[in-house]
């Protein structure tokens, strides 16, 4: 951390203006990654809120599945042979679909049915009311349990995006956001050295040149004086007036 | 909001044709088939009936077969079986096929033993207890 942890980048006009665009950038992409966040939060919140009801709600279903299971094995007798023999086609099937948000794929489950219903004439002599009554508490069930994968699933990926999505966020808020303000802080205090030296030789300068311009008006001051007169004074004092003094 | 706009994709997207294996014991197997979701393709079917004394390299090497069957979206599994093979599952996170634990006859559902539940209260920690309970109340 501390000042030194910035780009290394020339200290210049241009590089001041390519860092204040990146910070602009910076900024911007923070404030849409966590408005995706909270977008993400959003659905989460809702989807595990369905998830408890749900999960909840299949734990009865399947209990009364169960039970149902053996009212109709009371009525019929023992069937499960002749079932797990007579597999043939599946009557419920599911469908998926992809289901998008903010940017994050979820995938929705939902079953169908599909034909008709392989046990009707399967050779279960008795009970057909309480086999009827078994299978639509079976089928309510997978109802139930498709409706769940579809949330639970989403769930998963919706944890795994949101912890990616926050750390990004306090990525850019934390660390290159800091990053790039130090380094155009660094650019501007250099930039002010710079112009400060440039203004001292700048000076600097002035004053050598005045002191040349001095100096020149004054050789051509004692000139022009010799000038106006150059032959008199040649011919009167012949330049050596130093030694009068 | 949200209603309107899922209407709106619909059909486009559906993929449909997909089976719903089951692993468990033998009583929820028949229960499932009688609603109608097995199927035979083949010789191959989309469920296995494995005991209480089924162990979990029996479990674990149905699981990989219906795991590579791509017609195949979820896999439910019976809590028994999968307490077996929990290591498995807690490491599971595809997409495609989803593994979903499911009470069974003898164990009925119990939200403590739940690896998504855990997971629930994991990501919302203490907050979530409350949240758990208004719900489950």
């Amino acid at each position: 951390m501390s000042g030194k942890d910035r780009l290394p980048i020339f200290p210049s006009r241009g590089a001041q203006m390519l860092m204040k665009s990146r910070l602009k950038g910076a900024q911007k992409g923070h404030s849409l990654l966590k408005k995706k966040a909270d977008a993400l939060q959003m659905r989460f919140r809702m989807i595990l809120g369905k998830i408890i009801e749900t999960k909840t709600l299949m734990g009865e279903v399947m209990k009364e599945a169960a039970f149902s299971l053996a009212e109709a094995k009371f009525a019929t007798g023992d069937f499960n042979q002749v079932v797990l023999q007579n597999v043939t086609k599946a009557q419920l099937k599911i469908r998926t679909k992809k289901d998008n948000v903010a940017g994050v794929t979820l995938p929705v489950f939902e079953c169908y049915q599909d034909g008709t219903d392989t046990y009707e004439l399967a050779g279960l002599a008795r009970g057909g009311q309480k086999l009827a009554e078994l299978k639509k508490n079976y089928q309510s069930a997978i109802k139930l349990l498709v409706e769940l994968a579809s949330l639970q699933t989403s769930f998963v990926t919706l944890d795994d995006v949101i912890k990616i999505t926050n750390r990004r966020v306090n990525a850019i808020e934390h660390v290159i956001i800091p990053r790039i303000e130090r380094t155009l802080a660094y650019i501007i205090s250099e930039l002010d050295e710079l112009e400060r030296e440039e203004f001292y030789r700048l000076k600097k300068i002035q004053d050598k040149k005045r002191i040349a311009r001095k100096k020149q008006e004054e050789e051509k001051a004692a000139l022009g004086i010799t000038e106006g007169g150059q032959y008199a004074a040649n011919l009167l004092d012949e330049g050596d007036e130093d030694i009068l003094f | 909001m949200e209603q309107s706009r899922s209407v709106h994709s619909i059909a486009e997207q559906y993929t449909e044709g997909h089976l719903i294996a089951l692993v468990g014991e033998e009583d929820t197997i028949v229960g499932f088939l009688l609603a109608g979701i097995g199927e035979r393709t083949g010789k191959e079917v989309n469920f296995a009936v494995v005991g209480h004394e089924a162990t979990e390299e029996e479990i674990m090497s149905h699981i990989e077969r219906f795991i590579v069957r791509e017609d195949i979206a979820i896999i439910l599994v019976t809590f028994e079986a999968a307490a077996k093979i929990k290591q498995f599952l807690v490491h599971y996170h595809s997409f495609l096929p989803v593994i979903m634990e499911i009470p069974s006859k003898y164990h009925g559902y119990n939200p403590d033993e739940d690896e998504i539940m855990a997971r629930l209260i994991n990501a919302f920690g203490s907050s979530s207890d409350e949240h758990l309970n208004t719900l489950t109340k």
